[in-house]
């Protein structure tokens, strides 16, 4: 791709994230290519709508994300609780931006079709709850783990108890991670309580 | 939200009319359609201009749809003689039966507002949802022995049973309904437990 090509591509995620954080109500992508000071015609070239464009918005979010959990060297719920937070961060830095309009699909088949954007997040998450569920003592949840994550962390439902509940951001984290392990536990028991049931 | 078919003085047939519109729209949304107001003017029998003298959007009647649902798990809820965690699992799973049920009518195009901003400046549907659960929940709460966390145990009751997270649980997972309503109650009790606890560093 040419350099130019690559930096309008660039100007338009920043200029999508940029509005959406800024304001509430619909924005077109008129609005997102005025802002990137570049013309509408050229934005439709590297985008077909305003969803694709806050979709590769979140998927850099997510790289972050991604970037900072493999650098850590901490193990377990001490690391699931580290990228947490740093998700916590990243979304009230982002805001508006990472509320979107959502799909009537469900989170796991999205993640099991391979939406782009919600790979990069999982595989953030991959070590962190995995070493969680082995220090709880749970069998692997494997994507399950995933699922419970995505709902508790949210970017509405933190964004929500921040701004509703008044929490802080340190506080959110703790309060989200002690309902997700709190969540993980309840789950493998009801599901290992099944399999030995029906076996 | 207007709450007409409650009001009095309206004509029956006004009233039998707006029921229509109400019961077509779930039933077309059911069905996984997506249907417009003319579509679900003809289900009813009745005139498009019928149909918007009754509600301005498609999503209006699809809010009102759920506020009925709503109110069909609040009046379950009250006729049960049990309380706290037997309350909670009954409860549950009858809304996981109605979202079952009434499929895809259930799924709602989500605001970006969060569930506790919406709840507290009194969206209906929300609202009488919550009147169907927070019983429970609180009685819960006493029996664990976790002080009440409010409407943030209704906040965690409804991430937990957003109706796209239950298909998602039956459709992906394969976990029949009456499964999906025990998992969710265990890991919901669970998490309450999680995010009352001192760990979580809640105000005492």
């Amino acid at each position: 791709m040419r350099s130019d090509t690559q930096r309008n591509r660039r100007e338009l995620v920043n200029a999508a994230g940029a509005l959406f954080a800024a304001r509430r109500g619909p924005i077109n992508m008129t609005d997102i290519a005025k802002h990137a000071e570049i013309s509408t015609a050229t934005a439709y070239r590297h985008f077909a709508s305003v969803e694709d464009v806050l979709a590769e918005y979140r998927f850099n979010v997510g790289q972050k994300l991604r970037d900072y959990s493999l650098k850590q060297t901490t193990q377990g719920l001490d690391l699931l609780e580290a990228v947490s937070r740093k998700w916590v961060d990243l979304v009230v830095k982002h805001g508006g931006a990472m509320l979107y309009t959502r799909s009537g699909e469900g989170y796991l088949a999205r993640l099991r079709s391979g939406a782009y954007y919600l790979t990069v997040q999982a595989e953030a998450l991959e070590r962190p709850l995995g070493e969680a569920c082995a220090e709880l003592g749970l069998s692997p949840l494997g994507d399950e783990a995933m699922f419970l994550w995505n709902i508790l962390f949210d970017p509405r439902e933190i964004l929500d108890l921040i701004n509703t509940v008044g929490l802080t951001k340190q506080q959110t984290t703790e309060r989200l991670v002690a309902a997700l392990r709190g969540a993980l536990v309840g789950w493998d028991q009801d599901k290992s309580g099944k399999r030995k049931t029906a076996g | 939200m207007a709450t007409i078919s409650t009001a009095p003085g309206l004509r029956s047939d006004t009233l039998r009319n707006r029921k229509h519109i109400i019961r077509s729209a779930g039933r077309l949304f059911s069905e996984g359609r997506q249907a417009t107001m003319a579509d679900i003017a003809r289900a009813a029998e009745v005139s498009t201009a019928t149909a918007y003298r009754h509600f301005a959007s498609v999503d209006e009647v699809l809010a009102r749809f759920r506020f009925d649902v709503g109110s069909e798990l609040l009046e379950y809820s009250r006729q049960q003689q049990v309380t706290g965690l037997a309350l909670l699992r009954l409860v549950s799973t009858k809304w996981v039966e109605l979202v079952v049920t009434h499929g895809r009518a259930m799924v709602h195009t989500r605001s970006g507002e969060g569930y506790l901003a919406r709840l507290r400046a009194g969206a209906t549907h929300l609202t009488v949802q919550a009147d169907a659960v927070s019983p429970a929940l609180r009685d819960t709460c006493l029996e664990l022995g976790v002080d009440d966390p409010g409407d943030e145990a209704m906040f965690l009751w409804n991430i937990l049973f957003d109706p796209r997270e239950i298909f998602d649980l039956i459709d992906t997972l394969g976990l029949d309904p009456e499964d999906t309503a025990r998992r969710l109650v265990a890991t919901l009790v669970a998490a309450l437990k999680g995010w009352c606890s001192p760990e979580a560093g809640h105000r005492p």
